[in-house]
């Protein structure tokens, strides 16, 4: 129930959050907390979304999308922390790494939220690329909301330390960008999460192609345009 | 202890919480009753009106309620949330897989329903948490639904788009 607390304090009073994180009060707890949360939430809609082609893909998606955000968070954190420094921030690694990890329990949870809607989708449809777009369309809203709460709690944490503010609102913005690319290409490295129902299943799907162009593809063939293979 | 005052009382607590306002609701209304059973129990003792707001507040311990009533409860809306969301799909999918194999194929689907075993399990899928969990009400409708269209469109899958 505390690592719900936690949740619920982040969800409803998030300017008393983050100035916790900023005073650097109970920083372990708290990343224990949303840690232990977002695996949770992540591996269970990972499940939901594996579902649609086998026990074996949606345990495997379960195990990957908890991995995937974890791993994006590993890979981009000492480049937010370090360009920080650089203008003028006195955070340090770790609440830095808060931070992220609030943005992550953030679209964890809104996920979940989601997690009802994609399986009555997954019960209901059995298009393919229909719910490949769909998951998307959920991953891009949590996501969007999990980064907004990011900036936010950027602001707060930075305070009234206003030296170098405006620079490092501007490498905040360009660090987003560089998390969604980082993000979208470890989701392509692991996939598949939802698994073709054509395909037998697969751990790791043979490199090729990107992100992009297979959600381009998708939307095509739902216009009729083309047909991916 | 005269209403006014009870709810001055209320007011303070309510200013240490920070729970979603019907758990506030709920709690602030339990602490009335104790609040007036206290202020009848003092006025029997004999106190007057002013010694039994004083005696009332003190076995309460105003002071420190608030803060130990948003410890215990706080975390309580968000697991409402969580398994609204959360118990009905992991009970879908746990009923998925009782009628798919493995791969993924419905091949032994009909032989399936002729197995008393898979009626018990659904059931008891079903039932358990309607018994076990009544605070959860949300979250049961939520399972009954998904329940019913795991059913429906197994039995019936030409139904799927």
């Amino acid at each position: 129930m505390k690592d719900l607390a936690v949740i619920e304090t982040i969800l409803r009073n998030r300017n008393h959050f983050f100035n916790e994180i900023r005073e650097g009060i109970g920083l372990p707890e708290k990343m224990r907390a949303m840690l232990v949360s977002s695996i949770a939430f992540l591996a269970l809609y990972g499940a939901v979304m594996g579902s649609t082609h086998s026990l074996w893909q949606a345990l495997s998606s379960a195990a990957k999308l908890p991995i995937l955000f974890l791993a994006t968070l590993i890979v981009c954190s000492p480049t937010l922390y370090f360009f920080n420094v650089l203008f003028g921030s006195k955070q340090s690694l770790t609440q830095n790494i808060a931070l992220i990890l609030t943005a992550i329990t953030v679209t964890a949870v809104l996920l979940l939220s989601f997690a009802p809607i994609t399986l009555f989708f997954l019960l209901t449809t059995s298009h393919y690329q229909f719910f490949k777009l769909l998951n998307v369309a959920a991953f891009t809203t949590a996501g969007s909301m999990g980064v907004l709460f990011l900036s936010q709690g950027m602001r707060v944490v930075a305070g009234s330390d206003e030296e170098g503010a405006s620079a490092r609102r501007m490498v905040l913005r360009l660090w987003i960008l560089v998390y969604a690319f980082v993000g979208s290409q470890m989701a392509w490295t692991l996939r598949p999460f939802i698994g073709a129902p054509s395909l037998k299943f697969e751990l790791f799907r043979q490199l090729g192609g990107n992100f992009y162009t297979n959600v381009l593809a998708s939307i095509g063939e739902i216009l009729g345009f083309v047909v991916v293979k | 202890m005269t209403a006014a005052e009870i709810e001055q009382v209320l007011a303070h607590i309510r200013t240490q919480m920070d729970l979603d306002s019907e758990t506030e609701h709920e709690v602030l209304e339990e602490i009335r009753s104790h609040l007036e059973e206290a202020k009848a129990a003092a006025r029997a003792r004999g106190l007057d009106e002013q010694a039994a707001l004083a005696d009332a507040a003190a076995r309460f311990g105003i002071e420190e309620v608030g803060v130990e009533l948003q410890q215990v409860h706080a975390g309580w809306g968000t697991a409402d949330a969580v398994i609204a969301a959360g118990l009905p799909v992991v009970c879908a999918l746990v009923l998925r897989w009782l009628v798919f194999a493995p791969d993924g194929t419905a091949l032994g689907w009909p032989q399936l329903l002729t197995r008393p075993a898979f009626w018990v399990i659904a059931a008891a899928a079903l039932l358990v948490p309607l018994f076990k969990f009544g605070r959860w009400r949300y979250a049961l409708m939520i399972w009954i639904f998904f329940w019913g269209i795991t059913v429906v469109f197994s039995t019936w899958p030409a139904q799927r788009w």
